[in-house]
């Protein structure tokens, strides 16, 4: 547009304090949108998981019988449940630690979006000590396909050792999530069952697909009250409420972004207010020329809001693209790797919002200025 | 010919109540199309205020006030700005470049405020720094161009819009002498091969010899009128 | 004049003048004190974690876990490895003679927040007799003492605060029924205000446990826990860990607290980043307004280390200011408040440490912001000042 290289002008009258500002707002939304990427991330992973899926845990810790499965299934809206039997396993070393999960082929069809084949559950349900592995698993210990691999569990065998041999049949991506690194396979409930010493017959938790997200409540619900009065009573909810993510049980991410965000936006306001400001009282002067010129005072509030909008969209371009790359770096800290695009749209109605509202006063400030004076010196 | 500037019975008085004090006393004053007219007066005079009003850069407080054909003592700060960019074009002392912007830029201003596309203004920018012999520092900022240079630049920007009327502050007030010569004899050629109107304040007796007439102001009074043709 | 009077005089002068630069000194006072109360708030809760579970743990008492485990949770110990655990050489001895230790067995039950009404687990220690001995800061606030042979627990106080229904007399279900608060206790605020305490034999039969989860034994002295550790490692029978209690917690409390300090940082980094530029941009803005009065001074005779000196202590003063403000306001939101991670309850605790911290970033953010205006300051050449004018 064609006022462009007068706004432009305006900005770089004293070029120290527009860099100042400038940088200023770049940093402010580059904390924008690493707090912000980091809570919506949260926020996403956890509606990405699917609310037609119900976990029934023990409520008081206790190992659940497998017989809950067949009542459970008879529940109407069930549409499919599988044991979990969650162990802890090293390989090898202590270090080497890899999660076991006792299940069965059904897991794969409620829980995660794997790339599962037919040809990898089949052979799971075939082989009774198979196990299916995440790739982080042969990413890091080498795993393939075919592999029999002997994994320490703190779980006695009948035999009294603690050393329970897998073959591997399958090995899996999750899609949707970049590679966590997380080192899990999934086995057959059957054969741990069947070979462990102890607490034969139970299970760590259920998972369940019910056929309408509505009915999560209700189905719970008749859940829990089956099982209310016996030695092992549950409690049933959807992932969304478990997944309350490990790090909002750690910390009130949500509480913490707003506030941060908020007494650095607030600050910025103050600051980019007064820079705009008094960019303006120094360039009365030259305001009152543009007047004499013929320029209408709309035209100069206009101007004012130009340069306010300039500088703030480029600082604020600039700190989401600086956010944007630095963001994978947290990922070991925190699971969050990508910031989501409604991030960068929101970064950009807050960069207008703060343009504009620090371009108030100015704007004002400019049209009032009096031509006879202003060109008189006063 | 139809006078292009008339004042009649103009008073001008700032500040308010008690404190109030009357610069202009009810000045009557005809300026015809194609003058080239010296404001002249000692400090305090009131020939800048007068400036002023003639340019539409500020009100009378009463007395009826028309130039290029509008009664302009009547208009609203956005009429009056309206006014000035088609009929005015303004040349001060202190040059009043925009100091980030180029010439060309400089002088590009009040078309800023026309409908003319970006080629046509390129066209004219560069006919007005032709005007004033500036062409080949079209591209530099008034840092980097003198006293006299600046002054020419602030000329064409004023010439751009062909405007009526140009109303120029003492242009050669902050010039050496020869330089004030060079800006003094492109204002009469801007007046007598182009036929501006030109009204300046001056207390310079050098610069009022390059008009056509010279007016004398004191204490908010014109003295005789003494029409002079340029030697 | 002598120096320190130059300094004052300048200084003096520049302070007057602030009623001129409201709004830019009001930038470096709340941008500052955002940046201190973010990271003193972060910190908070570290420290707090630290106070509270870092401070469970004696020198002069060692826990003894199964050998794999990394946690007391993840460990077991079968009924015959207790009397040759409280048989071992180091293990302190009570006025009758008897070693003082404690099995315990942990398990965990959904109960409802206070916060948010949804589940989370709560902390159930079952302990053996001599606990009480073995943990003399546990003490009674009111009710009484469970009954071991029955189905009773205490409750910590801060558990009290996290968990709803955890009243004095009131009952939750456990396996094998309903099971009576019947008193509640502190415990010098450390990690065991988050737990229900009970008798470990009669919680091991309600959950149907075999096996101990750990021993805590007090030793004769800190120095005796190597030989304490040797005695049960020369056992191969017995494949147990023996670790000090101070150890064993402060392991526990790394991961969090390091998350929470790399938190405190980062953010706090960025944000000082931020403020030190505002800093900056105000008084490059001052110290080129008022570059008239400087260069007279500096006509007069002041030399320039008075001028540096007290565009400095101008800095550093908006800054202390801020930082006030926002130590003031993280104590008055945090400390003491209780929070919830990971399964341990504790209270965030703004302490000296922090407020010293807190002044510190003034200090840091108010030489950086300031330095480089001072030197212009003191640098612009005197007549170009009075000439610009």
């Amino acid at each position: 547009m064609k006022y462009l290289p007068l706004i432009w002008a305006g900005l770089w009258r004293k070029r120290l304090r527009t860099v100042l500002t400038l940088l200023s707002i770049v940093v402010a939304f580059l904390l924008f949108g690493i707090l912000h990427g980091v809570d919506a991330g949260l926020a996403h992973v956890m509606q990405y998981q699917r609310l037609d899926r119900l976990y029934t845990d023990s409520r008081h810790g206790t190992p659940l019988p497998i017989s809950y499965q067949r009542q459970i299934e008879a529940i109407p809206g069930v549409t499919a449940v599988t044991p979990q039997k969650v162990l802890q396993a090293s390989w090898q070393d202590e270090k080497n630690q890899v999660l076991v999960v006792g299940s069965d082929r059904r897991w794969f069809e409620i829980l995660w979006e794997t790339d599962v084949t037919p040809g990898q559950l089949a052979a799971l349900t075939a082989t009774r000590t198979g196990a299916i592995v995440s790739i982080a698993c042969a990413q890091r210990y080498g795993w393939k396909v075919g592999d029999k691999v002997p994994l320490t569990i703190n779980l006695p065998r009948l035999d009294g050792s603690k050393s329970w041999a897998f073959d591997i049949v399958g090995i899996v991506t999750m899609d949707g999530h970049e590679d966590d690194g997380f080192t899990f396979m999934v086995a057959n409930y059957d054969y741990i069952d069947q070979a462990r010493a102890e607490h034969k017959g139970t299970v760590s938790n259920y998972l369940l697909r019910i056929d309408d997200p509505i009915h999560g409540n209700r189905i719970g619900a008749a859940i829990d009250s089956m099982f209310a009065n016996s030695p092992d009573p549950t409690i049933t909810y959807s992932q969304r409420l478990s997944g309350q993510s490990d790090l909002n049980e750690t910390f009130n991410v949500t509480f913490f972004t707003k506030s941060v965000i908020g007494a650095a936006f607030f600050t910025l306001l103050i600051l980019t207010a007064n820079t705009m400001m008094q960019s303006v009282k120094e360039r009365v002067p030259e305001f009152a020329v543009l007047k004499t010129v013929g320029f209408p005072d709309r035209l100069l509030m206009a101007i004012v809001l130009g340069e306010s909008l300039l500088l703030t969209g480029i600082g604020a371009a600039g700190g989401l693209t600086l956010a944007k790359f630095l963001m994978p770096l947290a990922r070991d800290a925190i699971g969050v790797a990508h910031i989501a695009p409604t991030v960068f749209l929101e970064g950009a109605l807050v960069a207008a919002t703060v343009a504009v509202v620090s371009a108030w006063a100015p704007s004002l400030r400019a049209r009032q200025i009096n031509i006879v004076d202003a060109l008189a010196g006063r | 010919m139809t006078a292009i500037v008339s004042l009649g019975k103009i008073v001008k008085n700032y500040g308010r109540g008690k404190q109030s004090v009357e610069v202009l006393h009810a000045i009557d004053l005809e300026i015809q199309a194609g003058e080239f007219l010296a404001l002249m007066g000692p400090s305090g005079s009131g020939k800048t205020t007068l400036l002023n009003l003639i340019g539409g850069l500020d009100r009378p407080t009463s007395g009826e006030l028309t130039v290029c054909g509008a009664a302009i003592g009547g208009l609203s700060n956005s009429g009056l700005a309206a006014w000035r960019a088609r009929h005015v074009g303004f040349v001060f002392q202190f040059y009043n470049l925009m100091p980030m912007l180029s010439a060309e830029r400089n002088v590009e201003l009040p078309l800023l405020l026309t409908d003319l596309s970006a080629a046509h203004r390129k066209r004219n920018v560069a006919a007005a720094l032709e005007i004033v012999g500036l062409s080949d520092r079209a591209k530099h900022r008034p840092s980097e161009l003198s006293g006299g240079q600046q002054q020419r630049v602030a000329i064409a920007r004023a010439l751009v819009a062909d405007p009526d009327l140009l109303v120029c502050d003492e242009p050669t007030g902050d010039l050496d002498r020869a330089t004030a010569i060079e800006i003094l004899k492109l204002l009469q050629a801007l007046n007598t091969t182009q036929g501006k109107t030109i009204v300046m304040v001056t207390h310079d007796p050098l610069a009022a010899d390059y008009a056509s007439r010279r007016l004398y102001l004191d204490k908010g009074l014109l003295a005789d009128s003494d029409a002079r043709s340029a030697a | 004049m002598s120096a320190i009077r130059q300094v004052s005089a300048v200084t003096l002068m520049n302070l007057r003048s602030i009623a001129g630069r409201r709004a830019a000194s009001f930038v470096v006072v709340v941008g500052m004190a955002a940046v201190v109360a973010v990271v003193i708030s972060v910190l908070s809760m570290s420290s707090g974690f630290l106070n509270t579970v870092g401070k469970t743990g004696r020198a002069d008492r060692a826990i003894v876990l199964s050998t794999s485990a990394v946690s007391r949770g993840g460990s077991s110990l079968p009924r015959e490895a207790i009397p040759l655990i409280a048989d071992a050489p180091g293990v302190i001895k009570d006025a009758d003679g008897k070693p003082l230790v404690s099995a315990d067995v942990f398990a965990t039950m959904e109960m409802i927040k206070q916060s948010d009404g949804l589940f989370a687990p709560a902390t159930v220690h079952g302990v053996g007799p001599q606990a009480f001995k073995l943990f003399p800061q546990i003490r009674l606030i009111s009710g009484r003492m469970f009954n071991p042979a029955l189905h009773e627990l205490i409750v910590g106080r801060l558990a009290q605060t996290q968990f709803a229904g955890f009243e004095v007399g009131s009952k939750i279900s456990l396996p094998e029924g309903d099971w009576t608060i019947v008193g509640n206790f502190e415990s010098d605020a450390d990690q065991h205000e988050s737990e229900l305490i009970g008798d470990a034999e009669t919680i091991m039969s309600a959950y149907q446990r075999t096996d101990f989860n750990d021993v805590t034994v007090m030793l004769d002295s800190p120095a005796a826990f190597e030989r304490f550790q040797s005695a049960l490692a020369s056992n191969p029978a017995l494949k147990l860990q023996v670790v000090r209690e101070s150890v064993y917690f402060a392991k526990l409390a790394k991961p969090l607290t390091d998350f929470m300090t790399l938190v405190a940082y980062a953010v706090g980094g960025i944000m000082g980043l931020g403020a030190v530029l505002g800093a900056l941009n105000t008084m490059y803005s001052a110290v080129s307004g008022r570059a008239v009065e400087i260069a007279t001074l500096r006509a007069i005779g002041f030399g320039p280390v008075p001028i540096v000196v007290s565009v400095l202590v101008e800095t550093l003063l908006l800054t202390c200011v801020g930082a006030f403000f926002g130590t003031a306001l993280a104590w008055l939101a945090f400390d003491g408040k209780p929070a919830f991670s990971d399964y341990y309850i504790y209270r965030m605790t703004v302490g000296p440490g922090l407020i010293a911290l807190g002044i510190a970033i003034a200090a840091a953010v108010g030489l950086a912001g300031g330095l480089f205006p001072a030197i212009r300051a003191a640098r612009q050449p005197v007549a170009a000042a009075f000439r610009a004018n």
